[in-house]
C-alpha cells in the first residue's frame, strides 16, 4: 500500500518560499490504479518526485510517504537504490535529454535489467526488444542498436515507457506518459496499463480520457491541494467539486467549456478556498476559511458546498 | 570524396595529428635515425657541417642526435604528467559535482588551495627536495596542475546532473558510481580530452622550463637540457644559434602538435555529443 500522509512541499527561490504541494493524503490500495489529474503547474508532478525521492535541492517537505509501511520520504538517495528499480520505477515525462544520447537505445532499456534482475546481457536485450515491440516501436533490431537521436518525440516517449515497465516493479509511477503520443498510441499505452495486474501505478496526467480509461480512482488536484479524491466511475458520472464539475465540461466531447480565470498558482492563499475567484457558486464562507476535507461515502471533497 | 571531405572539414586535427605520429616515430625509433650517439664525445664546438648538422657541443656532443633523443624524454614526461593530472582532475571534478554537499565542499577546498598555491616555484622547490630523476619531475608537474580541470569538469557534470536523463537513472536505482561512470564520463570526453591535450602542452614547457633552470633529470638528454648547457655553457652568448634554436623549435613544433589536436570543432558533431565547447 502507498500511503501519502499530510506531505506538504515548499520550494525556497531566493528568500521566496512557495508552496508547491499542502497537506496531501492519498491512500492507494494495492493493485489499485490511480490518475493525478490537474492542470500545469498544480503540483502534480512535484507529488511524482516527492515520491521517488528526486525532489531539488532547494525543496522542503514534510509529511509522510509510506511504501509498504516502510518510510521513504527523507531516505537519502543511497537508501532509495534499494527501493527504486526494484520496489518502485518511474516513467517520466519525455523531453530532449530523457535518454542519454552518448548510449544505445537497447542497453538503456537493459540496463536496469542487468543491475536488479541479474541476468546476461543478452537475455536482457532480448527481453527489452518484446518491451519495444509491445509499444509498436517496429524494426526493435535497428532500434535496439540506434542512438536515441534518431528517435521522434513520440518515440522517445514508448521508449521511456518501455524502460520504466522494464523492471516490472510493484509501484509504477508514470508522469505524463501520454505526452506526444496519438490517439492510437494512448490506446496502446491504457491498454498496456490495464494489464499490469499486479502493479500499483499512480499516473500524472491532463488527459482526462486517458484517465477514464486506466483509473480506478481519480485524484484532482488544484493549485497544490488535493480537492476531490474518489472512484472513477463516481467523478466521471457525477463530479462534486466546482473545478471538477467546471474541467470536465472543459473537454471537448462535453463542449470545450472554458472555466473563467486562470490558476493563481502557488501564492499565498491567506487560509481561503483555492478556487474561490473561479468558483461558480462561491459564498461568503470561502473567502473566510478554507474547506476542509470532506467525506461524502468513499469519496473525499475539499469543499463547503457539495450538492450530493 | 566523403573522406576527402571530412579531411577538410577536420584539418586542424589532422595536421595536429600528423605531426605528432612523426613526433612520435622519431621518439621511438631515435637509435635508428640519430646518426651518432649523443653521449659520445668528439671535437667540442663544431659549426654544422655534412657530419654533425647541427654542429656539436661543449664536449663534442652531436646536437642532432641530441636532440633526436631528446624527444622521447620531453614527450614522455609531458604525456604522463599530462595523464595523470586528467586522471586525479577529471575524477575529483566528477565526484565532486555529481555528489555535491560536504564532499564536494571539501574537494573544492582542497582544489581552491592547488590554484592558489604558485604553480612553478613549488615545482621547483618540490623538485629540489625529491629524488634526482624524471619520476619526481613528473609528480612535482601534476601535484598542482589538475585543479583546472577538476573546477571545469565539476561545473559541466553539476549542468548535467540536472539533465532528465541522469535523473531517470537514479530512479532505476542504479548506483552512483555506475552513473558516474557510464553515464556522466562520455558526455563530458570532450571536455577532458581537449583540457588533456593542453595538460600535455604545458607539461611540456613546464619540463623545459624546470630542465633549462638546471632542475631536469640529471643526465638524460631533453630539450629543456640542451637549452641549459646552451646556457650555462657560453652557446648563446657566443651566438651558436645552432645551438639554441633547434631545443626551441622542437618544443615550439610539439606544444602545437598537441594545441592542434586539442582544437577540433565539437559543434560539428552535435548529434552525437551532448556538450559542446
Amino acid at each position: 500500500m502507498l500511503e501519502i500522509v499530510d506531505l506538504s512541499v515548499q520550494f525556497r527561490i531566493h528568500s521566496q518560499v512557495i508552496n508547491a504541494l499542502e497537506h496531501v493524503n492519498l491512500k492507494i490500495k494495492d493493485k489499485e490504479k490511480i490518475a493525478i489529474i490537474g492542470e500545469s503547474g498544480s503540483g502534480k508532478s512535484v507529488l511524482a518526485l516527492a515520491i521517488l525521492g528526486l525532489l531539488p535541492e532547494n525543496a522542503i517537505a514534510t509529511g509522510k510517504i509510506f511504501l509498504d509501511g516502510e518510510e521513504i520520504l527523507g531516505k537519502n538517495q543511497k537508501e532509495m537504490t534499494k527501493v527504486l528499480g526494484t520496489k518502485l520505477s518511474y516513467v517520466p515525462q519525455g523531453s530532449g535529454n530523457s535518454l542519454n544520447p552518448l548510449l544505445k537505445i537497447g542497453y538503456q532499456v537493459s540496463e536496469s535489467l542487468i543491475e536488479h534482475k541479474k541476468i546476461t546481457k543478452k537475455e536482457a536485450f532480448k527481453r527489452s526488444k518484446l518491451l519495444l515491440k509491445r509499444f509498436h516501436l517496429e524494426q526493435e533490431e535497428q532500434l535496439v542498436s540506434s542512438y536515441p537521436h534518431i528517435l521522434s518525440g513520440g518515440m522517445s516517449q514508448r521508449v521511456l515507457l518501455a524502460l520504466g515497465i522494464a523492471p516490472e516493479a510493484q509501484y509504477l509511477i508514470a508522469d505524463e506518459p501520454t505526452k506526444g503520443l496519438d490517439s492510437d498510441c494512448i490506446g496502446l499505452v491504457a491498454e498496456c496499463f490495464r494489464s499490469l495486474d499486479t502493479c500499483t501505478l499512480l499516473c500524472v496526467t491532463h488527459d482526462l480520457n486517458f484517465a477514464e480509461k486506466i483509473a480506478d480512482r481519480i485524484a484532482i488536484v488544484y493549485a497544490g491541494q488535493v480537492i476531490e479524491y474518489g472512484k472513477s466511475e463516481d467523478f466521471f458520472k457525477l463530479p462534486a467539486h466546482p473545478y471538477s464539475k467546471a474541467l470536465l465540461n472543459a473537454v471537448p466531447e462535453r463542449g470545450l467549456i472554458a472555466i473563467d480565470g486562470f490558476s493563481r498558482g502557488h501564492q499565498d492563499y491567506n487560509n481561503r478556498c483555492h478556487f474561490f475567484e473561479r468558483c461558480s457558486v462561491r459564498q461568503n464562507r470561502c473567502e473566510q476559511e478554507e474547506p476542509y476535507d470532506k467525506l461524502e461515502g468513499e469519496r473525499m471533497v475539499k469543499c463547503f458546498y457539495v450538492d450530493s | 570524396m566523403k573522406r576527402l571531405q571530412l579531411f577538410r572539414e577536420h584539418r586542424y586535427v589532422w595536421s595536429g595529428v600528423l605531426l605528432l605520429v612523426l613526433i612520435l616515430g622519431i621518439a621511438i625509433l631515435a637509435p635508428y635515425i640519430a646518426p651518432y650517439d649523443p653521449w659520445e664525445m668528439g671535437i667540442p664546438y663544431l659549426r654544422p657541417n655534412s657530419e654533425h648538422w647541427l654542429g656539436t657541443n661543449d664536449i663534442g656532443q652531436d646536437i642532432f642526435s641530441e636532440l633526436i633523443y631528446g624527444t622521447r624524454i620531453s614527450l614522455f614526461i609531458g604525456l604522463s604528467a599530462a595523464f595523470i593530472t586528467t586522471v586525479i582532475g577529471t575524477t575529483i571534478g566528477i565526484v565532486s559535482g555529481y555528489a555535491g554537499g560536504k564532499i564536494d565542499r571539501v574537494l573544492m577546498a582542497i582544489t581552491n588551495l592547488a590554484i592558489v598555491i604558485p604553480n612553478l616555484p613549488l615545482t621547483v622547490v618540490l623538485v629540489a627536495y625529491l629524488k634526482t630523476g624524471i619520476w619526481s619531475i613528473i609528480i612535482a608537474l601534476c601535484i598542482t596542475s589538475w585543479a583546472g580541470t577538476a573546477r571545469l569538469v565539476r561545473a559541466q557534470v553539476m549542468q548535467l546532473k540536472q539533465q532528465p536523463f541522469i535523473k531517470l537513472e537514479q530512479t532505476l536505482g542504479m548506483h552512483s558510481g555506475y552513473i558516474m561512470f557510464i553515464h556522466i564520463f562520455p558526455n563530458i570526453g570532450n571536455i577532458v580530452f581537449t583540457r588533456a591535450t593542453l595538460a600535455v602542452a604545458s607539461a611540456m614547457l613546464s619540463e623545459a622550463s624546470l630542465s633549462f633552470l638546471g632542475l631536469g633529470a640529471v643526465g638524460q638528454k631533453s630539450w629543456g637540457a640542451i637549452l641549459n648547457n646552451a646556457f650555462f655553457r657560453n652557446g648563446v652568448v657566443n651566438h651558436y644559434w645552432w645551438w639554441y634554436y633547434p631545443p626551441i623549435i622542437c618544443i615550439c613544433l610539439c606544444v602545437i602538435a598537441f594545441m592542434l589536436l586539442g582544437s577540433r570543432d565539437t559543434r560539428k558533431n552535435q548529434g552525437q555529443t551532448f556538450i559542446s565547447m
